[in-house]
């Protein structure tokens, strides 16, 4: 009798368990960023941030007109939606840097008609 | 007397382990339900998200170049950029009935239920295109 009241008390202790177990999911903003990082590159190379001029007569000059055409494209987004916008390799980023999970994608750039590898972060 | 005793015994013992019995039913029940609710509600979220997919990229994109070839590229649609006719001719009706929601709103403006948004260009203009429905 003993025995089939503690086995029953334990049984009851362990369905406990699963209730801890079942978190509530994250729902999807992570998928939802990566989206947005793609939203902000798409919108920065429709307002022709990226596009291939003559060359500039030195290496820094092409980056200039590049990265001031992207701050103001961040300025722009940031107005609108608040998210935290920053390009990695570039000095383009928003008035706030994105947090440390926030989603970060990888695009190639021209620069001086040289592959350019660039990280784009988006957090919210 | 003895059986007695051990009848009573075991009427006392048996009172307990039945509301634990109940105690665990209920407890499945609620873990059930639970999952349910959490399960559709990363459903809707997903559904959600690939209307705006589709919104963003092809339903309300605009449809031939109109703007002097301000833009990049000659693709037929131009992702991310929006068109008001082109957004007002999507089949919210249809996509809303296909997708089991009871209301659904796809525009610049937030509508009711849970919403998500995408960045797009309204000509100029950097905008959230919002997709709501519940």
């Amino acid at each position: 009798m003993k025995t089939i009241e503690a086995l029953i008390c334990a049984f009851v202790l362990i369905s406990f368990a699963p209730l801890a177990l079942l978190e509530a999911p994250a729902p999807q903003t992570q998928l939802q960023q990566y989206q947005l990082a793609e939203d902000v590159w798409r919108i920065a190379y429709l307002k022709g941030c990226f596009a291939q001029d003559a060359p500039a007569p030195t290496p820094t000059l092409a980056k200039d007109p590049m990265e001031a055409c992207l701050n103001n494209v961040i300025y722009e987004i940031e107005e609108e939606t608040g998210l935290k916008i920053e390009f990695e390799n570039l000095d383009a980023a928003g008035s706030e840097l994105p947090k440390e999970g926030s989603a970060r994608i990888q695009k190639t750039i021209l620069v001086n008609g040289i592959p350019e590898v660039v990280f784009l972060k988006v957090g919210g | 007397m003895k059986k007695g005793f051990i009848s009573f015994d075991l009427l006392f013992c048996a009172l307990p382990l039945l509301i634990m019995i109940s105690l665990l039913l209920n407890q499945v029940s609620l873990i059930n339900e639970a999952a349910q609710l959490q399960g559709e509600s990363v459903q809707e979220y997903s559904k959600l998200l690939s209307i705006a997919d589709y919104a963003l990229k092809q339903g309300g994109a605009l449809k031939e170049d109109q703007q002097g070839g301000q833009f990049s590229g000659s693709a037929l649609y131009r992702p991310s950029v929006i068109d008001d006719y082109e957004l007002s001719q999507i089949p919210s009706e249809e996509i809303r009935s296909w997708m089991g929601f009871e209301s659904l709103h796809i525009g610049w403006d937030k509508g009711e239920g849970t919403c998500v948004y995408r960045i797009a260009l309204r000509g100029d203009e950097v905008k959230k295109l919002y997709v709501c429905g519940k």
